[in-house]
């Protein structure tokens, strides 16, 4: 968040490209069925423009979703 | 990115991983906090530099495979232009790596690979959770996760060692076992493409050890379009590829590159020859659809190569490599092309230096081939190299035009050639540029129809079409080229092709017979050139005497049509069509000194037009025809006027009394002549023309095209020609007819004068009785002395001096003429019986001869009229052949000269004398040619069988060929083979002896061989001793050998009956007389004896007969063969016979014969003979057979059914019909010692020969 806020405070006409550019990453978000909301997508998006490896951020995403899953599963076991 | 900006984007990052995990544990915060050093592990495992594998177009790319694959088209559409617009915010500084991110996160269908990893790890769950553990550890040590390149903790230094040590000792031990797995995995991976692992570690791993597969299936799709890559090149020297050695390779993968790089090859193969055949200008038309259609090929097979490349592209990028290329799949796919491609190159590399036709044949020869895939590509080739063909040919048979620039149509023009001759020189069919698939027959017709067509237009001036042409034509461009070479005979294109022949074929004779009259035409030339028409020419030989007489350098064409006209006025002639009279015309001959008028004179027929092509080229034959007939009439038209004289002066002549012995003698020689040549006008103007020219007219009137008429037109010529006496083979011939002739003209000469000094005489002396008359009437003396001794003197003169004279001359005349008419007639009878035995092959093979008195000679004739065939050489032959060893020398005399003596026409008087003296007929040529193979018959020509072999044969080869095959000294087999070549009919005869018995193979059934009984091998003191027997056409015969194979001695068993085939010579030897055994004696070793055993009453023991017979043993069998004889038949007894028969070692068996009826009535029309015998072997007691003999009188046919012989045994005998009146005309025993008994009937199974004594009073034993 704090990022984002930098960032439209140095031009607020990038916060308007910027929502812009969310949004169509988001519709391809959804197209492709990523399942990310576009508060994560967000976070997702800022870390790869950090740099982040894009194809391990998403392992780890879809990793973190499976053990999520796994451990609410083993909850609802319980 | 700087690195301020780097290290202020690690913490950065940091707090938003946190929050990531945060968000997506579902906003629980001790989740989140492990997951966020899971994430933090696995994003640190990865530097960031390494995502810049892939450009943002193949993520793109890719996505929209994949939203393609899953999705409808309107995504794909949707997603294209996000992405546009997202390409228009510059704001997001890494896009493409957001862009790799979704593509990953994205639920679309993953590879299998990420399929399988979850069910891994779900097992991995399943398994953990089992062990009741805790859930987190386990999820971290999924190997899936560290399947990377983390090996220990060192590599994540931000987990706490809790997490890892919590798993404990298990987790520990299962962490090795399972890195190890991974690992092997990984390098699995890493060969087949490198999934999972990133790729810049992948590369910098093999670059330096091995080439990776895509780079070879990259470097293989190069080579397929023949360029060099960077590790596979051109080998300059053997023209393939070759892998760079520096390579480093595992040898199968290498070989399998290799492999592959062949259809790269294969490809260079074919485009060079595309590139150079191209080039060439001489090429043709059909070379250039080749190449089209090559090039063709070429052009799909650089779309198959895109398609790989795409493949390849595909390949490279990591998460689809199932979908991918290999080696392996790479040489499945290429497995059809590459046949594909080696048959174009085989193609190619056969067609290389052929043009036209030559090429259409040998692209033909691949089209052969059985597998589908190559068969249909040839055909596609084939169909277009057929193209340019198949249009010369529609142009050709439609139009007869020749469109064909380069000269490669099978049919080809002379442009020089014009006229008359068009027809038969100017189109021609190249036999070797004839396509295989096309028979010559069928081109030839093809030929015709287009010739025809050319002939319609250019000769006859006949431009109106062709009927049914437009529906050809419409056909014709229906049907497709394959039709040319794929269909049958029965095609239909063939059919088009045959219908357009007869139908153009059909135009052509309707427009010659209808709008030429070329019938008119023919029968034009057979009244006046070949004398049809009677009365004309009769008198047109009488208006042109007085002019023919002349010597021929006066005589002039003009006067000659003159007369020519006036005899065409005055005769029927005058009703015959203008046309034709005004062809007709007079010719005179070349001249030579001395020629009178007859000699040149001449008539012609003037053929040109389209006629022509019928007849020009045959005018110098009718010519000659109408010279030799003209010559003949004019013979008779001389004789006729002779006779009419003759009659006419006759009584007028009767005053001069002493004239009359030699007008007699003219008369006579007069008429023999008038026969004579009435004989040969006879002869030639019906049997040879009149026949002659029925035929062709039939011949035309079914004649289907040009060439028929043509054909039956020539043919009708020849034959005319050979009977008139005009052939080269009839030269000598001629000659002596023109020797008769001109003694005819000499007769006629004399009889001329005479008949003008008769008359003087006669005159002067009616002059002198007339004076003797008037001076008595005046009362003179009648006569005074000395007009009387003028008279006197006058008629002396004239008996004496001139009719001796005249009487000589006729005497010699007469003389001369009945040599030259016999000889003429003599070499007319050979002439004719060459002829006729060349056309009939008619045979008559007289084989042996003679009877003489003496008892220890028989002889035998035979006519065999069966092998016709041989007398092709133009050979008659007969055999002289004889089994009595007394006749062998006998034999020796009939040499050639002996027997060329004797004409053919002798025969039937010697058939009658056969009994009285040896005489041999009719030989013509006395060929013997036996060719002896193997060392055993080496010395053939120093002893018996020399003389025995020196029989005519068929001017063939006739080879006995007997090797024997020595096992310790020991004969064990052999193999005697007779073979006949009649003909090239192949006739052998073959006996072998293998480990089963004797076999007789007998090709083209030429002796009627019914079996070989048996063989004894012997080895008698370190001597091999054989010996078989064999039986040809009823007859045995044995052959031994004592020892040493030169001194084979050959024995004939049982063969006082006929022995048919002459030219089983070795099988025939025969050196003594019959052997009878009594049936006590013992059996010698040989194992076929003959066995005669007195026949007595059951009862009475009254011997009744006696039983020949001849009794074969082998080591499983044995074989009773009765000759009974003819006074048992007569009795028609019932015997009952036993015998033991031993054969030297041990007793074979006990023979009974029971139940033997037979009769045989010598004047009645129907003889019968059975015989039921029962034999009992010790072996075996149930041998019976019936043996049935019929023998019909009237035909002169009789058969000998054997119906079964013995049980157990493998023989089975046929009977073959025997022409028994030939054989009991002309056979004759020689059982002189028999006589008693009356004769002797012979009958040994599969054979039967009726035999009668010979006695010396009876004549002709011949019908029984």
């Amino acid at each position: 968040m704090p990022a984002e806020h930098r960032m439209a405070d140095s031009a607020s006409s990038q916060v308007l490209e910027a929502r812009e550019a969310l949004n169509i990453l988001f519709e391809i978000s959804k197209l492709l069925n990523t399942g990310l909301d576009r508060e994560t997508l967000t976070i997702c998006i800022q870390l790869c423009e950090n740099g982040v490896n894009p194809e391990a951020l998403a392992c780890v995403v879809k990793e973190i979703r499976r053990e999520v899953t796994a451990i609410s599963q083993g909850e609802k076991q319980k | 990115m700087s690195k301020t900006n780097a290290a202020s984007g690690v913490s950065g990052s940091n707090k938003l991983v946190q929050k990531l995990c945060y968000l997506l544990s579902g906003k629980k915060k001790e989740d989140a906090t492990h997951l966020f050093k899971l994430a933090v592990q696995m994003l640190l495992q990865t530097s960031p530099g390494d995502t810049n594998v892939q450009d943002e177009y193949s993520i793109i790319e890719t996505i929209k495979k994949r939203l393609a694959q899953t999705r409808t088209e309107k995504e794909v559409y949707l997603f294209s232009d996000l992405h546009r617009k997202l390409q228009a915010w510059t704001f997001l500084k890494n896009r493409q790596a957001i862009l790799s991110f979704l593509m990953h996160v994205s639920d679309m269908p993953q590879t299998s690979h990420t399929a399988s990893s979850s069910v891994l790890m779900a097992e991995l769950i399943t398994a953990e959770s089992d062990a009741s553990k805790a859930v987190q550890p386990n999820c971290f040590g999924l190997p899936h996760l560290s399947s990377s390149s983390l090996t220990s903790r060192e590599a994540a230094p931000n987990v706490p060692i809790h997490v890892v040590s919590s798993s404990g000792a298990d987790w520990h031990q299962d962490k090795h076992g399972m890195e190890h797995d991974s690992r092997r995995c990984q390098s699995t991976l890493s060969q087949s493409s490198g999934f999972h692992m990133p790729p810049d570690a992948n590369l910098n791993k093999s670059v330096s050890s091995e080439v990776s597969e895509s780079e070879l299936l990259q470097e293989l799709i190069y080579s397929f379009q023949g360029v060099n890559g960077k590790y596979l090149k051109l080998s300059p020297v053997s023209r393939g590829y070759k892998l760079d050695p520096k390579v480093r390779a595992k040898r199968s993968i290498r070989r399998l590159v290799l492999r592959l790089a062949e259809l790269g090859w294969l490809h260079n193969q074919v485009r060079q020859h595309c590139e150079n055949a191209a080039a060439l200008k001489s090429l043709g038309l059909i070379g250039q659809s080749l190449i089209a259609a090559l090039r063709e090929e070429l052009t799909e097979y650089y779309r198959l190569v895109a398609v790989l490349q795409s493949q390849v592209s595909f390949e490279e990028r990591p998460p689809c490599h199932t979908d991918g290329l290999t080696l392996c799949r790479l040489s499945v796919w290429t497995f059809e092309p590459q046949r594909r491609m080696k048959c174009l190159a085989a193609v190619v590399e056969a067609c290389k230096d052929k043009r036209g036709g030559a090429l259409a044949s040998c692209v033909h020869g691949f089209l052969q081939h059985g597998d589908p895939v190559i068969r249909e590509t040839v055909k596609n080739l084939l169909g277009a190299v057929c193209k340019p063909m198949y249009v010369m040919l529609s142009r050709w048979i439609l139009d007869g035009e020749l469109e064909d620039p380069y000269g490669e149509f099978f049919i080809a023009a002379d442009l020089e050639v014009k006229g008359d001759l068009l027809w038969h020189e100017k189109y021609h069919v190249l036999d070797s540029v004839v396509p295989s698939f096309i028979p010559l027959a069928q081109a030839k017709k093809i030929l015709a129809t287009g010739k025809s067509i050319n002939f319609l237009r250019e000769i006859c001036q006949d431009h109106t079409p062709v009927k049914g042409r437009e529906e050809l034509k419409h056909a014709l461009e229906c049907t497709s080229v394959e039709a040319l070479f794929m269909a049958d005979r029965e095609g239909d294109l063939q059919m088009m092709m045959d219908t357009a022949y007869l139908e153009t074929s059909r135009r052509v004779l309707d427009v010659l017979i209808g709008q030429y009259k070329f019938l008119d035409h023919l029968q034009a030339l057979r009244r006046y050139l070949l004398l049809g028409q009677g009365d004309f020419i009769r008198h047109l030989m009488e208006l042109l005497e007085p002019e023919l007489v002349k010597p021929a350098t006066q005589l002039y064409p003009h006067n000659l049509s003159g007369i020519l006209e006036s005899a065409i006025r005055a005769t029927n002639a005058q009703f015959e069509d203008e046309d034709i009279l005004n062809r007709l015309d007079v010719r005179l001959l070349e001249q030579s000194p001395g020629d009178t008028g007859w000699d040149v004179f001449s008539l012609d027929y003037h053929v040109d037009g389209p006629i022509g092509t019928i007849f020009a080229q045959n005018s110098t034959t009718y010519l000659m025809l109408f010279n030799a007939l003209w010559r003949a009439k004019r013979m008779e038209w001389i004789l006729s006027g002779m006779w009419k004289r003759q009659i006419t002066s006759a009584k007028l002549l009767r005053k001069l009394p002493e004239l009359a012995p030699i007008l007699q003698q003219a008369h006579l020689l007069t008429s023999e002549m008038v026969h004579f040549v009435h004989q040969m006008q006879y002869y030639i103007l019906f049997e040879v023309l009149e026949c002659s020219w029925d035929v062709l007219i039939k011949q035309v009137q079914h004649a289907e095209a040009l060439d028929d008429i043509i054909a039956a037109h020539q043919n009708f010529l020849l034959t005319v020609k050979a009977g008139a006496l005009l052939d080269d083979n009839s030269r000598e011939l001629a000659i002596q007819l023109r020797t008769v002739y001109e003694l005819i003209l000499q007769l006629q000469t004399h009889e001329e004068e005479l008949h003008a000094r008769s008359l003087s005489e006669l005159q002067a002396l009616a002059r002198h009785d007339e004076l003797v008359e008037e001076r008595g009437k005046v009362g003179q003396f009648g006569t005074s002395t000395h007009e009387e001794e003028l008279s006197q003197k006058q008629s002396q003169d004239f008996t004496q001096k001139y009719i001796t004279s005249v009487r000589t001359q006729l005497r010699v005349l007469n003389k001369s003429y009945q040599d030259v008419v016999k000889k003429f007639l003599l070499m007319l009878a050979s002439h004719c019986t060459e002829d006729r035995d060349r056309s009939a092959a008619e045979t008559v093979v007289l084989k042996d001869s003679s009877h003489i008195s003496s008892h220890n000679v028989v002889t035998q004739i035979y006519a065999i009229d069966s092998v016709s065939d041989a007398l092709d050489s133009g050979n008659n032959f007969i055999t002289v052949r004889d089994i009595r060893e007394a006749e062998v020398t006998a034999n020796e005399q009939f040499t050639s000269k002996e027997c060329e003596s004797e004409g053919r026409n002798h025969i039937c008087s010697t058939i009658p004398s056969l009994h009285t003296e040896g005489v041999l007929f009719d030989v013509r040529e006395l060929h013997v040619n036996n060719n002896y193979k193997g060392e055993e018959f080496e010395n053939n020509n120093n002893n018996e069988m020399d003389a025995i072999d020196n029989r005519p044969s068929f001017q063939t080869q006739n080879s006995v060929s007997f090797p024997l095959e020595r096992v310790n000294g020991k004969v064990t087999r052999f193999k005697h083979t007779v073979e006949v070549d009649l003909n090239k009919s192949g006739h052998r005869i073959q006996v072998s002896n293998n480990d089963l018995g004797v076999e007789v193979e007998d090709v083209g059934n030429l002796c009627g061989i019914s079996r070989a009984p048996c063989v004894t091998l012997e080895s008698d003191g370190g001597n091999e001793k054989f010996e078989y027997s064999i039986m040809v056409k009823g007859e045995s015969h044995r052959r031994s050998s004592n020892g040493e194979f030169g001194n084979t001695e050959l024995e004939g068993a049982g063969t006082s009956g006929a022995i048919h085939d002459t030219w089983m010579d070795s099988t025939n030897l025969i050196n003594g007389s019959e052997i009878n055994f009594d049936s006590t004696s013992p059996f010698a070793a040989s194992s076929c004896s003959d066995l005669n055993i007195d026949v007595t009453e059951p009862g009475t023991n009254k011997n009744t007969g006696m039983l020949c017979g001849q009794i074969e043993h082998s080591d499983s069998h044995s074989r009773f063969t009765a000759f009974p004889t003819w006074h048992s038949c007569i009795q028609n007894i019932i015997p009952k016979t036993e015998g033991i028969i031993h054969n030297g070692r041990q007793t074979v068996g006990i023979y009974s014969v029971t139940n033997y009826k037979s009769s045989l009535k010598l004047d009645g029309h129907h003889q019968m003979v059975s015989c039921n015998f029962e034999s009992h072997t010790s072996e075996n007691k149930d041998v019976e057979g019936t043996d049935i003999l019929q023998l019909d009188q009237e035909t002169g046919k009789s058969c000998l059914k054997t119906v079964a012989v013995l049980k157990q045994s493998t023989l089975d005998v046929k009977s073959p019909i025997v022409d028994s009146l030939e054989c009991s005309s002309y056979g004759s025993t020689s059982e002189i010692k028999n006589a008693s008994l009356g004769g002797k009937f012979y009958c040994n199974g599969s054979d039967i020969k009726l035999m009668k004594p010979t006695k010396p009073k009876k004549k002709e034993p011949g019908i029984t």
